[in-house]
């Protein structure tokens, strides 16, 4: 039985901390607090680090970590990305720059993907259809990133765990 | 910079109670006050640029803190003291009922933990009724 260290990151309010929660079996570790930035109508917001356990079907665990969103938390990116074997990037459709926000988030991870493997989900996509799958794509191509990319709503465990298994697939096809 | 809600009335006394004690305590390098989530309300640092790395480390390490304090039934988080080979760090909770803040206090070798730690708990008394 091994253990595993995943990484979820992405903008603020993507709903890392929600992914986390619905898929972890144990009470997931939580360090919101209160947020003081107006420009984003967000009661609390992720400040040191998510974290939550998965068992696996074959005995393996994995050990969730979900990154603060705001670039003056990149330390704590750094600090997080330590010895994961994979990235789970989420993005917010209903941000001003969607774009923006997943090459900020593949460039400050360019390292952990070049070694490990990335699955991007599009968050809100339902509701904000543009920029589309195939825009995000080609951006992630841009900043060298060729991965799955999918809709997904942070809060549904099975949408949740889907990127999981596109994540764990990726590695095994290694 | 993003605009937080913090007044202007408290960052005028956060301000002089920075400054204050980068007086005070010997060898003080950086004093900082700034927000749970990490923003700067008041700063003195000898090096300027570090201040704002500052409050967001304070925010995150205070977040940790906290969460550590509740798993081990400890409770709330007060303060957390970090003994470097040259310095040392005290951050102090200060219970604003408006929002809870954090101060920051970094000092080089000169200065003695204890005194960094009663300075700074009393500074934080008086910002939480600020
Ligand atoms: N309508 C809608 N709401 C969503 C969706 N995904 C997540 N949410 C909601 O968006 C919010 C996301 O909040 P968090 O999980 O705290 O987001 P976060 O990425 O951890 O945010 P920070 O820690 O502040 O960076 C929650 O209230 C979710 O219920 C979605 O696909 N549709
Ligand atoms: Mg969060």
């Amino acid at each position: 039985m091994a253990e595993y260290k995943l990484l979820i990151t992405g903008p603020m309010g993507a709903g890392k901390t929600t992914a986390i929660a619905a898929i972890s079996d144990v009470p997931p570790i939580v360090t919101d607090v209160q947020n003081n930035d107006t420009s984003v109508a967000k009661d609390r917001t992720t400040v040191g680090m998510d974290f939550g356990e998965l068992a696996l079907e074959n005995g393996d665990t994995l050990r969730i970590y979900g990154t603060p969103g705001q670039e003056r938390f990149d330390f704590m990116w750094e600090i997080l990305a330590k010895g994961a074997i994979g990235l789970i990037v989420l993005t917010d459709n209903s941000t001003p720059d969607p774009v923006a926000d997943l090459q900020l988030y593949l460039e400050s991870f360019s390292t952990l993907i070049a070694r490990t493997a990335c699955v991007i989900g599009v968050g809100r996509s339902e509701s904000h259809p543009a920029p589309s799958i195939d825009e995000l794509s080609i951006a992630a191509q841009a900043k060298g990133v060729v991965c799955p990319i999918v809709p997904v709503d942070a809060r549904e465990r099975d949408q949740v765990l889907l990127l999981v298994d596109l994540l764990l697939t990726q590695l095994e096809s290694r | 910079m993003s605009e937080i809600n913090v007044s202007p009335a408290f960052t005028q006394i956060a301000d002089f109670h920075a400054s204050r004690l980068m007086a005070e305590i010997l060898g003080a390098v950086a004093v900082v006050i700034s927000t749970a989530d990490g923003f700067e309300v008041a700063a003195r640092a000898r090096d300027a640029a570090q201040s704002s790395r500052l409050a967001a480390m304070a925010s995150s390490i205070a977040a940790i803190g906290a969460v550590i304090g509740d798993e081990t039934l400890s409770g709330a988080c007060r303060g957390i003291f970090i003994e470097a080979d040259k310095g040392q760090i005290v951050m102090v909770e200060i219970r604003h009922p408006d929002h809870i803040l954090i101060l920051t206090v970094v000092a080089d070798e000169q200065a003695l933990l204890g005194a960094v730690t009663y300075s700074a708990r009393q500074t934080a008394l008086v910002l939480a009724k600020a």
